[in-house]
């Protein structure tokens, strides 16, 4: 892997940003899509360029940035990181694609917000400087804050401000905890994550079970895990449908790799005391989501219930420190953000055209629109983990690996596969299938923009299914680095 | 000292300007290239560590990097005086007249060596700001302010002079270096020392607004003219805190139990600043109790002064205050000015009436709010580091709890700014070089969050 590669990755958006703010109103969403484009294409290069080659190591570019503290502008690329990147860089298309029809679309300011998160979140997927990270993490938070808060909907400033709170106040638990270990260091004194790890290993139970929280806390609110996820259906219900899928499609993924960047090899005398209690956690967010999702009304808040439901699942399997576990979580945070992408683009589709969002109100929009619903099957069937679909990878090996946890465990999460295909499906059977009424009656079916945009996601969630041994065994190097101590 | 001279003589330039009826175009650019040469000066002494006026100041790099800071953060607000000059009533050349011989007693204060150069600079600062915050004579807020501030004000001159007096009695010096030498050798003191020390410490409590010295502050912030509470809060604030570390961290560094004392108040005053804020509804008394708070993160520089780069922390700490102050008063001087009112909800909108001016002050509250990449959030970051390291751990705790809270006073300005809309929709119009330096401020602010190192290379 080229070293060119790493920086280009960053630089693509940072370009996308810079020509944003320059072109000022004439940067609508075609030349917006343009840009993205171009920078999904080349990550898809680096992407095969990575499986062609291999990617056994971490490719880093490090600069130093402020020498006096030991900060420098260090950066890394393994195949984790790419398959986020990858994640990231797909979903912003699709989802500048999507906003295609709102208004907020038609000047810079919107897509100058998603780049500058874009920009975040490669950031954080590639910091190898603690400092850094930290940097990335607060940059993908300000931008998604003004995007749900001024094109949200009811009660907007209260909702996102309680996110915005809550996620901040985690994340300077995260850097006190980055604090300590930096104060803590004895030979090497820089910010640099490997040095950092050293002090970390070194440290004894009690300080390292603090900082292990100080940690997972940060990460527990960005997921979110049950019971701090009181922030987000809120959030996700009142955000317009793109910040919606910023932030479940991709910002979720960002407490996720925390967890696998900091938590799990920094501390590993908290994490053997602690994994039990945090599975229990996350297995009660799964079954929690899954039974309030089947009890909504709303279709957003539907999906953001069952969100939790997807993302407990995750945490659960990366706790069992099982390579299926960890590796099932890697590829289940890519197909969950293609899938809660699609779902939430679906959502949004039906929202435009009928001002509403209410399942009851809905009903036969099939008989008016075949293509939505062909395609609303795939992504649904996907998000329900069948066979054949993206979904159903990543869910089959964090079952398996909670099966070697603790059999009992597994039959519990289980249940959300279930019960993830009651709510998906009465959904499914409510909106789309039965007799129109008058809402739905005047419904038109995809245009050619939202057809391409929901094939592509299709597409992958088909295309992922069937064939997965590409991102697994892109993943995999890192995944055993990671569970080797 | 070329810049005192140089400022003594701009200030009187402007008051016989003022007496002549000279256009006041020419003294703003008189004024402007007079203070782009003390920026010059500064850079061309950078380094010398030059003494004047047999050793009663000092222009180390501590010295010259606060008076730089000063100039600059001045002539920021001159060329931010476009409203101002809208709303004046005569007298205009004055009101620039005092400014700049309040910048003369500032550069005495940040670069003093001899206890009466500190009491002198003090003096001709706080003079100066009694006249010039009650100059909007026609006003009754404004006489409330300057009366206030005098009283108050004149009383902690008188504490600070006789501390100076005890200090005298005690070690026969007034030199700082004389006084820190007497301290240090052990000899047996009396309690005049620390009589001395706490007078001296009350007085400069008071300067900087700290708790329980605070109660002035919001009055005379709201009270005042909104050019002159800019002033006030930017250049005053940094040089009476520049003032306070150079007396506290030379003198008295390490001895007795004033360190522990100080970080009582530092910790009730971050918190007093702090929760004060959160029940303004006006911007002028919200900023007041963030520059108590403010004053509380700085003085936490002031208790640990012997932590490695401590001098470049709390420069690089006032400087982001005072950039991010100056940019956030540059904007409400036009919307106060235009909407009629100082509070928060005239704010309301302004990013669909003005991109510029909402963008600026966006920037401005997140700066103050200490998040990354804005210059305050490297500020808050090294004052914080320090102080762990110096293992006042419950302090920093207690700092990030008061970040916390002030992120949702900050926020409230940029939610008005950007989530509502205002009842009416005319925009304003600004002058070139009031974008200029608003743009300026802004880009500093940015750039300062990103290279943090640009002012460590400076003193280091």
């Amino acid at each position: 892997m080229d070293i060119f590669y790493l920086k280009a990755l960053l630089l693509f958006p940072a370009i996308s940003f810079v020509a944003s703010l320059l072109l000022n109103k004439a940067f609508k969403w075609q030349l917006s899509l343009l840009f993205s484009v171009v920078g999904m294409v080349f990550t898809l290069f680096v992407v095969f360029q990575a499986l062609k080659a291999g990617i056994t190591s971490t490719v880093v570019f490090d600069m130093p940035w402020f020498p006096y503290m030991g900060i420098g502008f260090k950066l890394g690329l393994n195949g984790i990181s790419l398959i986020l990147i990858l994640l990231t860089n797909v979903s912003v298309p699709l989802i500048i694609l999507s906003s295609r029809e709102h208004s907020f679309a038609q000047n810079n300011y919107f897509h100058s917000l998603v780049y500058l998160m874009q920009i975040g979140l490669v950031g954080v997927f590639t910091a190898l400087d603690a400092f850094l990270f930290y940097i990335f993490w607060e940059l993908a938070l300000i931008p998604i804050y003004f995007i749900c808060a001024i094109w949200g909907g009811e009660n907007k400033i209260a909702v996102t401000f309680k996110f915005f709170l809550y996620t901040v106040v985690g994340s300077l638990f995260m850097l006190l905890g980055i604090l300590y270990l930096y104060l803590h260091s004895t030979q090497i004194v820089s910010f640099d994550i490997a040095a950092l790890k050293q002090v970390a290993n070194g440290l004894d139970r009690t300080t390292q079970i603090w900082l292990f929280w100080a940690f997972f806390i940060a990460f527990a609110i960005k997921m979110p895990i049950f019971p701090f996820h009181t922030w987000q259906p809120d959030t996700y219900t009142i955000a317009p449908a793109q910040g919606t899928m910023l932030l479940s499609g991709i910002m979720l993924k960002m407490g996720i790799f925390g967890v696998i960047r900091w938590v799990l090899p920094f501390f590993p005398l908290a994490v053997q005391q602690y994994s039990n209690l945090i599975i229990i956690l996350s297995i009660v967010g799964v079954v929690y989501g899954a039974i309030i999702a089947i009890m909504q009304k709303d279709m957003k808040r539907l999906v953001a219930y069952s969100s939790i439901s997807h993302v407990g699942l995750i945490c659960a399997g990366l706790f069992t420190f099982y390579e299926q576990g960890v590796q099932g979580a890697v590829f289940q945070m890519l197909s969950h953000g293609i899938n809660v992408i699609g779902l939430f683009y679906i959502i949004d589709i039906i929202e435009r055209r009928t001002q509403t969002r209410e399942i009851a109100q809905l009903g036969g929009i099939a008989n008016m629109a075949p293509k939505l619903a062909t395609l609303f099957v795939i992504v649904m069937l996907g998000s329900v983990a069948l066979p054949l679909t993206n979904g159903f990878v990543g869910e089959f090996l964090l079952l398996t690996s909670l099966f070697m946890y603790k059999p009992l465990f597994a039959a519990i999460a289980g249940l959300s596969v279930i019960l993830g295909a009651v709510y998906m499906l009465r959904m499914y059977k409510n909106v789309m299938l039965g007799e129109t009424n008058a809402t739905t009656k005047t419904f038109k079916d995809l245009d050619m923009v939202e057809f391409i945009g929901l094939v592509f996601i299709a597409l992958l969630v088909i295309g992922l299914g069937l064939y997965p041994q590409p991102l697994l065994s892109l993943a995999a190097p890192e995944v055993s680095g990671l569970l080797k101590f | 000292m070329a810049i005192l001279v140089i400022l003594s003589c701009l200030g009187i330039f402007c008051m016989l300007a003022g007496l002549s009826k000279v256009s006041i175009k020419v003294v703003l650019g008189v004024s402007v290239l007079t203070l782009l040469s003390c920026i010059g000066i500064v850079f061309y002494d950078w380094g010398t560590n030059n003494t004047y006026f047999h050793d009663m100041v000092f222009f180390d790099k501590f010295a010259l990097g606060f008076s730089g800071l000063l100039v600059f953060s001045t002539l920021l607000l001159v060329l931010l005086s476009d409203s101002f000059l809208e709303n004046a009533k005569g007298f205009v050349s004055e009101h620039f007249a005092l400014m700049f011989f309040a910048l003369t007693g500032m550069v005495c204060m940040v670069s003093f060596d001899h206890l009466s150069m500190l009491f002198i600079g003090i003096e001709i600062m706080s003079v100066s700001l009694y006249v010039l915050a009650g100059s909007n004579k026609s006003q009754l807020a404004s006489n409330e302010a300057s009366l206030k501030y005098f009283l108050m004000g004149a009383f902690s001159t008188g504490f600070i002079l006789m501390g100076i007096t005890l200090i005298y009695a005690e070690t026969s010096s007034f030199y700082l270096l004389g006084i820190g030498g007497y301290i240090q050798s052990g000899y047996p003191t009396t309690l005049l020392l620390p009589l001395g020390i706490s007078l001296i410490l009350m007085g400069m409590l008071f300067k900087v607004s700290a708790v329980p010295f605070h109660f002035w502050t919001p009055d005379v912030y709201e009270g005042s003219p909104d050019y002159v509470t800019a002033f006030m809060s930017s250049v005053a604030k940094a040089a009476s805190l520049a003032a306070f570390y150079r007396l506290f961290s030379s003198c008295f560094a390490g001895i007795g139990h004033w360190d522990t004392l100080l970080s009582g108040i530092v910790a009730v005053t971050i918190t007093v600043g702090s929760l004060g804020a959160v029940y303004q509804y006006n911007i002028k008394r919200m900023l007041a109790y963030s520059s108590i708070a403010n004053a509380g993160f700085m003085l936490i520089a002031i208790m640990v002064s012997g932590q490695l780069y401590n001098e470049s922390s709390i420069l690089f700490y006032a400087g982001a205050y005072a950039i991010a102050v100056i940019s956030a008063f540059g904007v409400i001087m036009v919307v106060s000015n235009k909407e009629g009112n100082d509070s928060i909800e005239a704010f309301n909108g302004l990013m669909k009436k003005n991109p510029l001016l909402a963008l600026v002050m966006t920037l401005s509250m997140l700066s103050l709010a200490g998040i990354p990449l804005t210059a305050g959030f490297f500020g808050k970051f090294f004052i914080l580091y320090n102080a762990l390291s110096q293992g006042y751990v419950w302090l920093t705790v207690l700092a990030v709890i008061n970040s916390m809270i002030g992120i949702y006073y900050y926020f409230k300005v940029i939610m008005a700014i950007h989530f509502k809309s205002a009842e009416n929709s005319e925009g304003y119009q600004l002058g070139g070089i009031y974008q200029f330096a608003l743009v300026t401020s802004s880009a500093l602010t940015l750039l300062l969050g990103i290279f943090p190192q640009l002012v460590f290379m400076l003193i280091e």
